[in-house]
Formats: structure tokens, C-alpha cells, sequence
């Protein structure tokens, strides 16, 4: 019960702040004064890479533990599968934002350079490992964490991806001193760094809610066995009678 | 082409929000599916665990 009421509150909270995010990015924060309106795209585009990140260092961490003989428990791999779904979502977000984006600004939809071709690998990378996981079968937790480990490769490439090669895309601006454009109005920076809190906060409660369903889904699967079991057994012991 | 970006700002956020609320839905509706069926097969499992040996 208060696990539920903790989980409608969260709810509520990201409703406001999302609605709240939306409030800021579409009315209150001016327009860019070089890309106009199409500018309010970073307030999604930046959030959602974010949290591709975060969610996927998140999966990194968790199938480590799952991996460490002394931390391993069922619920790191739960956590793990939850966080690389959202974090499937977000890079997917990010690309189709991105393009949406590139479009007015630089012309074509896609190009094939350093960071979009690094991040749509990332999109397939964890696009693949979440088909792992439905596999199952035996010692699927070991070989799912595994598998995220090696794609937790990709995520610094892409995050270098903009300082090792020349690209289209352009270098981090948020903590970035040597860039000549950056985002200096502080309505800008603030709904900015709203959206990234606020997507936070939805990352979280997504988090949560997956981990539930999947340690629910894992105990229907145990039942599931166990009533498939004693139907088995249940023939042979009248028969053996 | 400024006032023409504003068709790129409502696509991309009516995309991302019908995915973001899609996907929410959908793990809201399965939480409560799952509940369901965990407290309705609860009393079956507690009976198996009381009478096993």
C-alpha cells in the first residue's frame, strides 16, 4: 500500500513537472535568436540523450552487480532490463528529435556522420540486447548482463564521438567553456535544465514501475512452473497408487 | 523559415509525447494486470506453501 501511494505520488510529481517543462519550452522561453523556434527541439532532444546515458550506465552497473558473485541478486537484473527499455526509448527519442531538429537547421533528415551513426548503433545495440532478455532459458541473467557490459562500449564513443572526429553535429555546449555559441539567456539554461530534471524524475518512475512488473511477471513464470510440475506428477503418483 | 519551424517543434514534441505517454500506459496498465493476477493466485500459493512438507 504505501509502495503504491510512494509510486502515485512520484507519478503526480512527474506529471507536474513535465507539464511544467511544457509551459516553459513552448511559451515562456524565447527563441533562439540564429535558429528561431526550432531551437524549443533541444528542450527534448538534450533530456532524452541524457537519460540514454544515464539509463544505460544504469544497466552497466546493474548486470556488474548481478555479474559479482557476492552482490548477485535478482533484482539488479530486473533493474537492468528496466533501465535499458527506457533507455531504448530515449535514444530512440534522440535520434528522431535530432532529425526533426536537423532538418530546418542543417537541411537533410539524416547524415552519416560520427555522432548519429555512433548513436544509432547504440539504438540497436540495446535494441538487440532487449531480445536477448526474451529469450530466457538457462543462465540468461549472466549472459543478458554480459551483453550489456560489451554495449556499454558504445555509450563514451558517442559521448567522444564529436571531439575525435569532424562532424556535423556540434561539440557539447552545457559544460563546454570553448564553445563560441552557448546557451547564455538564463530562461533558456533554466527550462533546460527543468526538461532534464523532469525527465529524470519520469526515468525514475518508469524504473520503478518496469521492476515491479517484471518481479510480478517472474513470480506468475514460478507458478506457472510449479502448477506445470504437479500436473506431471499428479498422474503418475495416482497411477503408482 | 522561422515561422515554418514551429511544424517541426509540434511534430517532434506529438511524436515523442505520444511514445513517452504510450509507453507509460502501457507499463501503468500491465502493473495493474500483474497485481491482479498476483493477488488473485496469492491465497493458491500460500495454500501450497502451508501444506508442503
Amino acid at each position: 500500500m504505501i509502495e503504491r501511494l510512494r509510486s502515485a505520488w512520484l507519478g503526480a510529481l512527474t506529471s507536474v513537472a513535465l507539464a511544467a517543462t511544457l509551459l516553459f519550452a513552448l511559451v515562456i522561453a524565447p527563441p533562439d535568436s540564429v535558429q528561431g523556434d526550432a531551437a524549443r527541439l533541444l528542450y527534448l532532444h538534450v533530456p532524452a540523450a541524457w537519460l540514454a546515458y544515464l539509463a544505460f550506465f544504469v544497466t552497466a552497473v546493474a548486470s556488474a552487480l548481478y555479474l559479482w558473485p557476492r552482490t548477485r541478486r535478482p533484482a539488479w537484473d530486473h533493474l537492468a532490463g528496466a533501465s535499458a527499455e527506457v533507455g531504448v526509448i530515449c535514444t530512440g527519442l534522440t535520434l528522431f528529435v535530432g532529425s526533426v531538429w536537423g532538418k530546418p537547421i542543417w537541411g537533410p533528415w539524416w547524415e552519416w556522420e560520427a555522432r548519429l551513426t555512433t548513436t544509432a548503433v547504440l539504438f540497436f545495440l540495446y535494441l538487440g540486447y532487449l531480445a536477448l532478455r526474451r529469450l530466457g532459458g538457462r543462465g540468461a541473467e549472466r549472459r543478458n548482463a554480459i551483453a550489456a557490459l560489451i554495449a556499454f562500449v558504445d555509450v563514451p564513443i558517442v559521448h567522444f564521438s564529436v571531439n575525435w572526429w569532424t562532424t556535423l553535429h556540434q561539440e557539447g555546449s552545457v559544460f563546454n567553456d570553448r564553445m563560441q555559441v552557448s546557451i547564455t539567456d538564463p530562461l533558456m539554461s533554466f527550462t533546460l535544465w527543468l526538461a532534464v530534471g523532469s525527465f529524470t524524475l519520469l526515468y525514475v518512475w518508469c524504473c520503478i514501475t518496469r521492476m515491479r512488473l517484471l518481479e510480478l511477471e517472474d513470480g506468475q513464470a514460478e507458478r506457472d512452473l510449479a502448477r506445470a510440475i504437479e500436473a506431471r506428477v499428479a498422474p503418475t503418483a495416482t497411477v503408482s497408487a | 523559415m522561422i515561422a515554418g519551424n514551429w511544424g517541426y517543434v509540434a511534430f517532434g514534441y506529438l511524436v515523442s509525447a505520444a511514445v513517452l505517454g504510450a509507453y507509460c500506459a502501457r507499463l501503468a496498465i500491465g502493473l495493474r494486470r500483474a497485481r491482479a493476477t498476483h493477488l488473485r493466485l496469492g491465497e493458491d500459493g500460500g495454500e501450497r506453501r502451508s501444506t508442503a512438507p
